[in-house]
């Protein structure tokens, strides 16, 4: 055991400085002791992809902007604007999948209400609003719910998760028929296929998994 | 696994869940020095053993829409050496499914950090000295067969929310003029980078402590609280020598009230002074005592936590959901945070089975912070203060601890590195 001569304190373990007045120890007669705690590595900063990935989109948004704006003088389409909104999606959705990288039916399922966004952007940008609306945005929401169909027969951490998540998918489902009876529209055959999905996905849920959902619900709506 | 198997968070837990950060994890660590050094295998097994006495620690915290709730899992701790710094963060993002406690050991030491949403000290000290207990009795079969190493409650009563319990016991009771202090004194200086902790183990003999503490006529708390207080007054700028210093100390309220509760049941008291200059370590250790005594009359201490309690009894805030609940209850923690200076945690003695002394050298405890946390501890005749600091100046804990070795009290020290 080391004595710090300044603080008058024992000093335990193998630390080369007293913790007290960072004044360096001398060796004494018995020596250093083993270390008394393990010496800890301790900054674990954001992954070096997740950097790369913000500064790869945001120099693509500086660059093209400047393109956009002040290189190119004649009358052209404005491209940076979906550069800009795609990274808006991009950068968002990246942070989402490092930090919550345990949870796949959650993750899907966010991937889905940000790439529904996405598509339904697109198609306003490039006038193929009725492609994006009516056939790729009911596509994506009925593979999420098959997606999830599978997992919450997975018996894993998070299947109670994709169970939630259909639960979800089939509100977004009746949403959408919802707006479509009141504006009396008739419902598009991929979303009227997407129906079909959602109900027998969720009838097989009540059926196979009843219990547990009931279970799931009562937890997270517990007040 | 049983999926109907959960529990509500108790109200302690919320704050917890809503403020924690990466430096303060809201862990805390309890540690057992065995005296000689810890085979993982044997460690591994009583931990089995353990899990199996206590399951309400078996548990994923969850987030529901309008409250967090904790799952039952089939998930098994493993035993692993020591590599991270104590009291890490246990709850997050990244640990989503992963056991909110951690048992680890180093040389001939056996840690267990836990989330603090999940128990307190008491709980983990005994949960700590189960894993102890059990790991004596698979090394020295046939010596140790006959000890207990926790109290004789059942599930329920361990599970039990012992807040909602004992609610509405201040009923009538009034708490009286609260002395309510708005801006208290900080340590002054930087933090730490890379949201570090610094921890100091602090062993020093008890009858030596417990002498100066009766020759003043206070407890051993209030002796070590009043010291620390003057140990921040001597190390305040001359211009913030006004303001006041406030030390909160957790108080165990099965003291209290008949719980036997394994989750967490404590609440904190406050005790604040302005120094005017004259003070001693004897008159302000007096002032420390009387204060510490006055707040632990029972019926404040029931107005007090039924005040806690209350607010979450309120349908209008059940109703709201957590996303929003959680920023609130943060800002509420932080504002709480500001009013006190340092926390002090005396757990006591710390009691085990005779036949397990021989074999044991001592405990220690850490709990995480944002500002300056010592807890208390002794074993035997040695008195444990675990320190953990989240301040760059150490100028502070050295008066302190110099004040006890200029009294002739060996002061031995033990810390982590960290990085300046």
């Amino acid at each position: 055991m080391r004595k710090c001569s300044y603080c008058k304190v024992n000093i335990g373990g193998n630390l080369k400085a007293c913790p007290l007045c960072q004044s360096k120890l001398s060796a004494g007669q018995a020596g250093p002791e083993e270390p008394y705690f393990p010496k800890v590595v301790h900054h674990k900063g954001v992954s070096i992809l997740l950097k790369i990935l913000v500064f790869v989109v945001l120099a693509a948004v500086i660059g093209s902007r400047v393109v956009d704006t002040r290189i190119i003088k004649t009358e052209h389409y404005h491209f940076s604007k979906p550069i800009i909104m795609y990274a808006a999606v991009v950068l968002p959705t990246a942070y989402t999948f490092y930090k919550n990288h345990k949870s796949i039916p959650m993750i899907i399922f966010r991937a889905m209400v940000i790439a529904c966004c996405t598509v339904a952007f697109t198609g306003l940008m490039f006038d193929i609003m009725e492609l994006a609306v009516w056939v790729i945005v009911p596509l994506i929401v009925a593979a999420t719910v098959l997606a999830n169909f599978v997992f919450c027969f997975v018996d894993v951490g998070f299947s109670e998760d994709s169970l939630i998540c259909i639960l979800l998918n089939v509100i977004i489902g009746f949403t959408a028929e919802f707006y479509f009876m009141i504006r009396g529209i008739e419902m598009p055959f991929w979303w009227a296929v997407n129906k079909i999905i959602c109900m027998t996905t969720f009838v097989a849920i009540v059926i196979f998994k009843g219990r547990r959902l009931y279970i799931e619900l009562v937890k997270r709506l517990n007040i | 696994m049983d999926y109907s198997n959960w529990y509500t968070v108790d109200n302690v837990a919320k704050v917890f869940l809503a403020s924690i950060n990466r430096r303060d994890t809201r862990a805390f660590r309890v540690s057992c020095t065995l005296k000689e050094p810890v085979d993982p295998e044997i460690l591994q097994q009583a931990l089995d053993m353990a899990v199996e006495e206590r399951p309400q620690f078996q548990v994923f915290i969850r987030r529901g829409v309008f409250w967090h709730y904790m799952e039952h899992t089939d998930e098994q701790p493993k035993v692993t050496e020591e590599h991270r710094r104590p009291c890490p963060i246990m709850y997050g993002y990244e640990k989503r499914s992963k056991l909110h406690y951690r048992v680890t050991y180093f040389g001939r030491r056996i840690n267990l950090d836990m989330f603090h949403a999940l128990t307190d000290g008491n709980g983990g000290f005994e949960f700590l000295n189960i894993i102890v207990g059990n790991y004596l009795q698979i090394k020295y079969p046939g010596k140790l067969d006959e000890i207990t190493t926790h109290k004789a409650a059942s599930a329920d009563e361990l599970a039990e929310d012992s807040f909602k319990q004992f609610y509405g016991k201040s009923k009538g009771m009034a708490m009286g003029p609260t002395n309510k202090v708005k801006k208290v004194y900080h340590i002054h200086g930087m933090l730490l980078p890379y949201d570090q902790l610094q921890f100091f183990e602090v062993h020093m003999p008890v009858d030596e402590i417990l002498k100066r503490s009766k020759a003043a006529e206070v407890s051993l708390s209030s002796y070590i609280g009043a010291k620390l207080m003057m140990a921040i007054y001597q190390d305040m700028p001359a211009l913030s020598r006004s303001k006041p210093i406030a030390i909160s100390m957790p108080v165990n309220l099965r003291k209290f009230f008949p719980s036997e509760t394994a989750r967490n049941f404590f609440n904190s008291v406050t005790i604040t002074h302005v120094f005017e200059g004259g003070e001693t370590v004897e008159t302000l250790a007096k002032m420390f005592d009387e204060q510490l005594k006055s707040e632990l009359d029972p019926e404040k201490i029931a107005v007090r936590m039924d005040n806690y309690e209350k607010i979450e009894q309120l349908m209008f805030v059940r109703l709201v959901p957590l996303f929003i609940k959680n920023p609130v209850v943060a800002s509420g923690a932080k504002k709480q945070k500001n009013t006190i200076t340092a926390t002090v945690s005396n757990l006591g003695k710390i009691d085990v089975p005779q036949e397990m002394k021989p074999y044991i050298e001592g405990y220690s405890s850490f709990c995480s912070t944002s500002t300056l946390f010592m807890t208390l501890g002794t074993y035997e005749n040695d008195l444990t203060m675990g320190i953990a600091s989240a301040y760059n100046n150490t100028s502070m804990l050295r008066r302190f601890l110099q004040g006890f070795s200029s009294e002739g009290i060996d002061v031995t020290v033990y810390a982590t590195e960290v990085t300046r």
